[in-house]
């Protein structure tokens, strides 16, 4: 039974690279293994690359003068950091929130499996980050320290105890969130927000890494020294690295019992979070307060309240929202830091912080995709847009429409902002509202039409098609392209004496272009998209 | 009101429904009966245009479903098997959401939502959530928005299930009164005993093909309605 449960729990999570949702049947052997091995590249590359160029760096210093356990603990402290950020809430949706759990509920099936299978997922996508850390970690200490068979055995003890503290955390956390989620009535703004302040102090110790990373390079004995007394547990679990077997064995037992108890932990209030009904307090109906609207206002008010409905949607993809606020009052306070540092760096002139301020807003935007998940996000409503006297292109304006209004807020703001703090004159602060309100424009057609390709109706967690797909990558990284193009252009144009004025007179012509190209695009393919759902 | 002529539908090799004919006049309350998998959803789901269809044509008082789309979906309502509706949405909202949709008066929305909702003693819920209704709330929720902005077809999926019986008696009455003020009905159920107190015409549908249609007495003769169902099913 639990390994029926486990087969689809995992089928759910890879789903996207053995069934083809537009075809509506399975993909071939070559197209799984060409999904799989592309995953795969990536995760290696971008991740591994990354952390094999940190580890090595690092390693170097530490282990040569007999502080490679202070080099597991910090790997080690990277891998359950970014292993258990995000699997936070994933544990929360997946596990307590999945539209399956009445099914299966009602089938005699031990509650302990159900769990067991959802957690499987959990601990797979927290093992996948955690190890794209320690195994570039542990290849770099073989390297400098050399391998042995005490050395290579703590190896993988350690890489099973990272995947448990990260899977602990996970649970832990995640049941903090589902048993505080319950008592709320405006569950999804507060989950938001308290997840926002998650990845605030995750960028804020992220941008300190470095200073951080620096500091203890400097200061490795010392901090070794203190580390060792009041830190013991970091201590034992860096001497699991280098070969003490019993360190690494005795760090493993901690994180079984640990992960024991939070399992207990879970097994006993997952019923009544699964199946709890929100908070009791009674709700009075007024329909006075409810306005007569147009059939487009109407389709976008619904687009909003399915937004603000789900943490994760909003955290998935309207993370840049956040981020430009953020960005635009950071700007303004410290202008004259950015002002030195940027012109240092890139060189002074008011056409260079404006391609800078319109680079800036657009990679931020680039994070907002909330129309790319959109009609994936309808499910099983579908057959609502479907019957009603409605366009399909007025079903995908709307989602559009909610994007732009939801990028463009902000983006305006945080113009101003660089603006005011970058001094620029008249005629870069108009292009720089102007490209970066096309940009958002163009971005939005685009990512609708991404979310268009390949919607997954059939989703028993809304993490799915939100998170867990390659559309949202695509529109993602695809949204990265043009800020890459227009930062590459303006360096040659700048090389070539372009001017400034007609090199961002031509990028709003043709962002216009494409932003009109990709909404023809998105015309001619909803009423086929939208039908065969 | 509803003319279907030909309908032809096919998923991969299989015929889920093989060239009906069916016509629905002005007053009536049509029934459509079937084993499970016999077509029913899928003519419904063809009529509402959730569903293209291989061949033949449908017309909506007059207006064909191919054409003009949107004209025909403006003169209907349905309500599937299934009522899943926007979970995030609380009921007055999602009223009001179809009311926008159809463009109803501010007041002509507020009398209705407060006399149906009054009906199906559903005014105190409706500032909830739909994520806390019950099978049977959602399916009351669905009947009221279907009956906002007065359509002249309402087309319905196995409407009574999930109601108590004061709702479902409530929904007979409501589905006479509109025939009577010259609206349609045309729904599916495998409730025979209310298909034969409540249709004044019944269509009988197997493996996609019609194989009895007309008027109760034209189809039943003397005998149950469930006793020719079961007759014409091969029992």
């Amino acid at each position: 039974m639990l390994k029926t449960l486990v087969k689809k729990q995992l089928y759910e999570l890879f789903r996207a690279y053995f069934f083809d949702a537009k075809k509506n049947k399975m993909r071939s052997k070559g197209q799984i293994a060409g999904f799989i091995t592309f995953f795969v590249v990536v995760i290696v590359i971008c991740l591994g690359g990354m952390f094999t160029a940190i580890s090595l760096s690092t390693g170097k210093q530490l282990i040569p003068v007999g502080l490679g356990w202070l080099y597991f603990a910090i790997m080690g402290g990277m891998a359950v950091a970014l292993g258990a950020f995000g699997s936070v809430f994933n544990t929360y949706s997946s596990l307590f929130l999945a539209k399956d759990n009445d099914l299966l509920l009602s089938m005699p099936i031990p509650v302990k499996y159900i769990i067991n299978s959802r957690l499987l997922s959990v601990y797979l996508l927290g093992a996948l980050y955690a190890w794209s850390v320690m195994i570039p970690a542990e290849i770099s200490y073989f390297i400098i320290a050399g391998v042995a068979f005490k050395t290579f055995l703590c190896a993988l003890i350690m890489l099973i105890t990272v995947t448990l503290i990260v899977l602990v955390l996970s649970c832990f956390l995640g049941w903090i969130v589902a048993k505080v989620s319950v008592k709320l009535k405006n569950k999804s703004i507060i989950t938001a927000f308290i997840s926002l302040v998650f990845i605030a102090a995750y960028y804020f110790f992220y941008f300190k890494a470095n200073a951080l990373l620096s500091y203890i390079m400097e200061n490795a004995n010392s901090i070794g020294q203190t580390l060792k007394v009041k830190a013991f547990p970091l201590y034992l679990f860096g001497q699991g690295g280098v070969g003490n077997v019993i360190a690494a064995i005795s760090t493993l037992c901690i994180f079984i019992v640990l992960f024991l108890a939070t399992w207990m932990l879970i097994e006993k209030s997952f019923l009544s979070i699964a199946t709890s009904s929100g908070p009791g307090k009674k709700l009075v109906y007024k329909n006075k307060e409810f306005k007569a609207q147009s059939v487009d206002a109407a389709l976008l008010s619904k687009e909003f309240a399915r937004f603000v409905s789900s943490a994760n949607y909003m955290l998935n993809c309207g993370l840049g929202i956040v981020m430009l606020l953020i960005v635009g009052i950071l700007v303004l306070i410290k202008s004259d830091y950015l002002l030195l540092h940027m012109g240092r760096t890139f060189g002074k002139g008011s056409d260079i912080f404006a391609a800078l301020a319109i680079l800036m807003i657009g990679s931020m935007n680039a994070m907002n995709d909330m129309a790319t998940p959109s009609i994936s996000l309808e499910g099983k409503n579908i057959w609502l847009l479907q019957s009603l006297p409605v366009t399909s292109f007025q079903i995908v304006r709307a989602k559009v429409r909610m994007q732009v209004i939801l990028s463009l807020i902000p983006s305006i703001f945080c113009a101003i902002c660089m603006i005011i703090a970058f001094h620029l004159p008249m005629g870069m602060a108009i292009f720089v509202l102007a490209v970066s309100a096309i940009f958002i424009v163009m971005v939005a057609y685009f990512d609708m039409w991404v979310g268009m390709e390949r919607p997954i109706m059939n989703w028993s967690t809304e993490v799915i098609p939100i998170k867990q797909n390659l559309s949202v990558l695509v529109a993602i990284f695809g949204s990265w392209v043009p800020c890459v193009i227009f930062i590459g252009g303006f360096a040659l144009s700048h090389f070539l004496k372009v001017n400034a004025y007609i090199y961002f007179g031509v990028m709003t012509v043709l962002g216009l272009i494409f932003a009109y190209i990709f909404r023809l695009i998105v015309k001619k393919k909803c009423q086929k998209c939208i039908e065969s759902l | 009101m509803l003319k279907i002529e030909g309908l032809t539908k096919i998923y991969g090799d299989k015929k889920a429904v093989d060239n009906l004919t069916l016509h629905i006049q002005p007053g009536e309350v049509y029934g459509f009966i079937g084993h499970n998998g016999a077509g029913k959803t899928t003519t419904l789901k063809s009529i509402v245009g959730i569903l293209k269809f291989e061949s033949g044509q449908i017309t909506i008082d007059g207006t064909s479903v191919v054409e003009d789309p949107l004209e025909c979906k403006k003169k209907i309502a349905y309500i599937p098997d299934n009522p899943d509706l926007y979970e995030y949405m609380s009921g007055s909202k999602y009223l009001n959401f179809v009311a926008d949709i159809f463009q109803i008066s501010k007041e002509e929305r507020d009398e209705k939502i407060q006399k149906y909702g009054d009906i199906f003693e559903m005014t105190d819920h409706l500032a909830e959530p739909i994520a806390s209704y019950s099978h049977g709330m959602r399916q009351k929720l669905a009947i009221i928005s279907a009956w906002l902005h007065a359509p002249k077809l309402i087309l319905m999926d196995e409407p009574f299930v999930g109601l108590d019986p004061k709702a479902a008696h409530l929904l007979k009455e409501m589905m006479r009164e509109h025939c009577e003020k010259g609206g349609a009905i045309f729904f599916s159920t495998h409730v025979l005993e209310v298909a034969e107190k409540l249709c004044d015409k019944v269509a009988i549908i197997k493996n996609g093909q019609l194989i009895k249609a007309g008027t109760m007495e034209e189809v039943k003769g003397d005998d149950s309605l469930e006793e020719v169902f079961l007759e014409l099913e091969g029992e």
